[in-house]
């Protein structure tokens, strides 16, 4: 953990596309912001309230990755990246496309964006994926009235400095874009900065990312009670990304992890979400902590925050789940496939696998079901 | 120091004309020292100063009790360090503050005509104690290029010579001041031989050598100057010799230049926020308008650049409080984020095999971090890198 997850990285370099990082004058340019430099998108980081996440929770849809504008194409872009394309993430895709086809979903975004007419959805993924990913995609639109989608690889170029964005199927809305896309593609650099923007980041990653940020508001020079006290507004206001994929509450909850995990930072309230950081705080130990959070897997974070927990811990089996997948339907499909796909094959059953499993829940503070093992 | 004591009861009296009129006396009739400290300043932090030196003054570890109060003239301060009882420190120590105030810093010039070691310790450990409140950073280059900043504004004729009293090496585990002694002690040569010793020393041996601290002899005929002075790269001067109402016109330049670099490690990552309504909630929507970034490229002369660049960064920098994550490290790919304790603030630094940028990781980094990261990269990596 720590580094970027291969997800986490597909998203920033995106971002990095549409962040207009500005040298000092004398500075040399650096190949960044292409698609804001040269075309005119920007991104947009909308904090999502409930009612919005639990409809697309109920569509079996999340937020998207990355939302983009280009106000003078009046377009709205949603990407969605993939790092990998199993048969989960084939279903999860499809719902997301689905939805963000959906009328429901327009009437969102013209709510968000009233003066943007159109709508197109960027699927990236990486070079080996993009084949896969747009017969998947062109099947979909056979069979389903869908948005206009583009499939797009990235592919580092051959020193790792920059990265090539290409098209591998769909047109864009935007012709001067679709244009340099059907020519040599995008070329852009590596992210420069790390956004806070992965919907999928799961609470460890999130947890060690905002202790990081905590990290920066400690100081060895004096601070005043004033400067010591940090509110969900303050690490807003100087985090602006931390807002678009965490609600307050959820903010406080990976503080309140955090806290948990490295009590030397200080002490949260934990009803308002108030951190005091510590007068005198060891930052050797702070560090050695978080290094220590950085090396773990989700599943042992949650394994030690069930241990901290004052709750105790306690220990539930749980039946399988049925299976609602759409596994039954293909695997017979697959099978016969299975002399010209033996991959595919490889894949199912790793995934039958996976559900035959039983499960076990260990139960830890806030009532919550917090880790699950096969 | 008798002579000091006894002019305290009109110290609030003066105006700035008065103190440099007496400095300059000091200097020529009894070979004082003056010493010139830029200090740098948020105007709120400013502001909220006597506070600040309320809670130094009420700390056990504090040696003295510290207040500041306005002299004769607008924006001109008297800063006194009274010892407290128990204390190794005999004498009070008095600062006379010029400050110079614009929207974003208040640039404070700092004189005193104490010892050297009184103000070292009483200004230095207030500076260390306050957030917000820093010695202005010039850098190893500044000292390097003092000629050319001179001639700009003295005209043709004037001559910078130098002597190098300290320098900071290269060393195996970490910087280190050393005394440097390639030319005879404290003999004054022209700047330019040093210049092209420094660079002699990278190209044939690759040693990085940087300075702390010049000690400069300023000529100039046509304006009837003659200084002697020294500037260290935290812009804390020594007058020693020649009239130092005259030098302080010299200042103003300086404080421009200041201004200017402070600009530079100033990086703001600008936002913008939207109210919009959705399903009858309403939400906010965010958009990073511009993030300035400082950008550097390799020098051609520079060998190890990227291996450096990851050797440096790689893991934390205790002595500068700097505490490094490193998030993507690939050949030649470098991501990494750097939190600077000590001024609470944090910047994302990635690096390539030709070029190096530093980002802000928050809505606006602070000047000390940015600087500390230039003086690391300046004597690890390659001596080109200014600002």
């Amino acid at each position: 953990m720590g580094k970027m997850t291969p997800h986490e990285f597909l998203i920033n370099i995106v971002g990095s596309t549409v962040l207009n990082i500005v040298p000092f004058p004398s500075a040399p340019i650096a190949p960044s912001g292409v698609l804001v430099k040269e075309y005119g998108y920007e991104i947009r980081l909308p904090t999502f309230g409930e009612t919005v996440r639990e409809l697309m929770k109920n569509r079996g849809a999340k937020v998207p990755d990355l939302l983009l504008v280009n106000e003078a194409m009046k377009l709205l872009i949603c990407v969605e990246c993939k790092s990998d394309f199993t048969f989960k993430i084939e279903e999860k895709l499809l719902k997301q496309i689905e939805f963000f086809s959906s009328d429901e979903f327009k009437k969102i975004w013209k709510e968000m964006f009233p003066e943007l007419d159109d709508l197109e959805i960027w699927t990236v993924c990486y070079r080996n994926l993009g084949k896969k990913i747009a017969s998947f995609v062109k099947q979909q639109q056979k069979t389903k009235d869908l948005a206009n989608i583009v499939v797009c690889e990235i592919e580092l170029g051959k020193t790792r400095e920059e990265a090539h964005i290409h098209k591998v199927c769909g047109s864009h809305l935007d012709k001067k874009l679709n244009a340099q896309m059907e020519g040599e593609g995008l070329i852009c650099s590596l992210p420069r900065i790390h956004l806070l923007i992965d919907p999928t980041l799961a609470y460890g990653e999130r947890v060690f990312i905002i202790g990081r940020r905590i990290l920066s508001f400690l100081a060895s020079a004096y601070l005043t009670e004033k400067d010591r006290l940090i509110t969900i507004d303050n690490f807003k206001e100087r985090y602006p990304d931390a807002d678009a994929i965490m609600t307050d509450a959820e903010l406080k909850k990976c503080l309140r992890y955090l806290l948990k995990l490295v009590p030397e930072i200080g002490q949260l309230n934990s009803a308002t979400g108030e951190l005091m950081l510590a007068k005198r705080p060891s930052l050797d130990k702070i560090k050695r902590k978080l290094k220590k959070i950085q090396e773990m897997i989700e599943e042992e974070i949650k394994i030690e925050l069930a241990k901290i927990s004052k709750k105790g811990v306690k220990l539930a089996f749980k039946r399988p789940r049925p299976q609602k997948t759409k596994l039954d339907k293909w695997l017979p499909k697959k099978n016969r496939s299975m002399a010209s796909d033996t991959s595919s094959f490889v894949e199912n059953i790793e995934i039958l696998k996976e559900n035959i499993d039983f499960l076990l829940y260990i139960e830890g503070m806030d009532g919550t079901l917090i880790s699950s093992m096969l | 120091m008798a002579i000091i004591l006894t002019s305290i009861e009109n110290f609030q009296k003066y105006t700035l004309d008065q103190f440099l009129e007496n400095a300059t006396e000091q200097v020529r009739k009894k070979k004082h020292r003056v010493y010139c400290d830029i200090l740098i300043s948020y105007p709120n932090v400013f502001d909220s100063l006597p506070v600040i030196l309320g809670y130094y003054s009420d700390r056990k570890r504090s040696r003295w009790t510290v207040n500041i109060s306005q002299c004769a003239e607008e924006d001109f301060y008297l800063l006194s360090f009274f010892p407290k009882e128990g204390t190794i420190e005999e004498n009070p120590v008095f600062f006379f503050w010029k400050i110079l105030r614009d929207d974003k810093y208040a640039t404070i010039l700092s004189f005193s005509l104490q010892s050297s070691a009184e103000i070292h310790r009483s200004l230095d450990s207030l500076v260390k104690f306050a957030k917000g409140l820093w010695f202005a950073w010039l850098g190893s280059r500044f000292l390097e290029t003092l000629d050319l900043f001179a001639i700009r504004e003295l005209g043709e004729d004037a001559q910078v010579l130098a002597s190098f009293q300290t320098a900071i090496e290269k060393d195996k585990f970490m910087p280190r001041k050393v005394r440097a002694y390639p030319l005879p002690p404290r003999e004054f040569v022209p700047l330019e031989e040093i210049r092209n010793w420094a660079k002699e020393k990278y190209t044939k041996e690759g040693e990085i050598k940087t300075f702390s601290n010049m000690r400069y002899r300023v000529i100039s005929e046509e304006k009837s100057m003659y200084f002697t002075f020294s500037i260290t790269d935290r812009s804390r001067i020594t007058f020693e010799r020649g009239d130092f109402t005259l030098f302080v016109t010299l200042l103003k330049p300086l404080l421009v230049e200041t201004r200017r670099i402070l600009d530079v490690l100033r990086r703001n990552s600008y936002t913008t926020t939207r109210e919009s309504t959705v399903l009858g909630k309403s939400m906010k929507i965010r958009s990073f308008d511009i993030i300035e970034s400082l950008v550097f490229r390799r020098s051609k002369e520079t060998e190890k650049w990227y291996d450096n660049i990851i050797k440096l960064f790689s893991s934390d920098i205790r002595e500068e409080k700097l505490i490094n994550f490193t998030l993507l490290s690939g050949n030649p790919y470098f991501l990494v984020h750097i939190v600077d304790v000590e001024n609470s603030s944090s910047v994302y630094l990635s690096a390539t095999s030709e070029e190096l940028q530093i980002v802000p990781a928050e809505s606006s980094t602070k000047e000390g971090t940015i600087a500390k990261i230039i003086n690391l990269l300046q004597t690890k990596v390659d001596p080109s890198i200014s600002v």
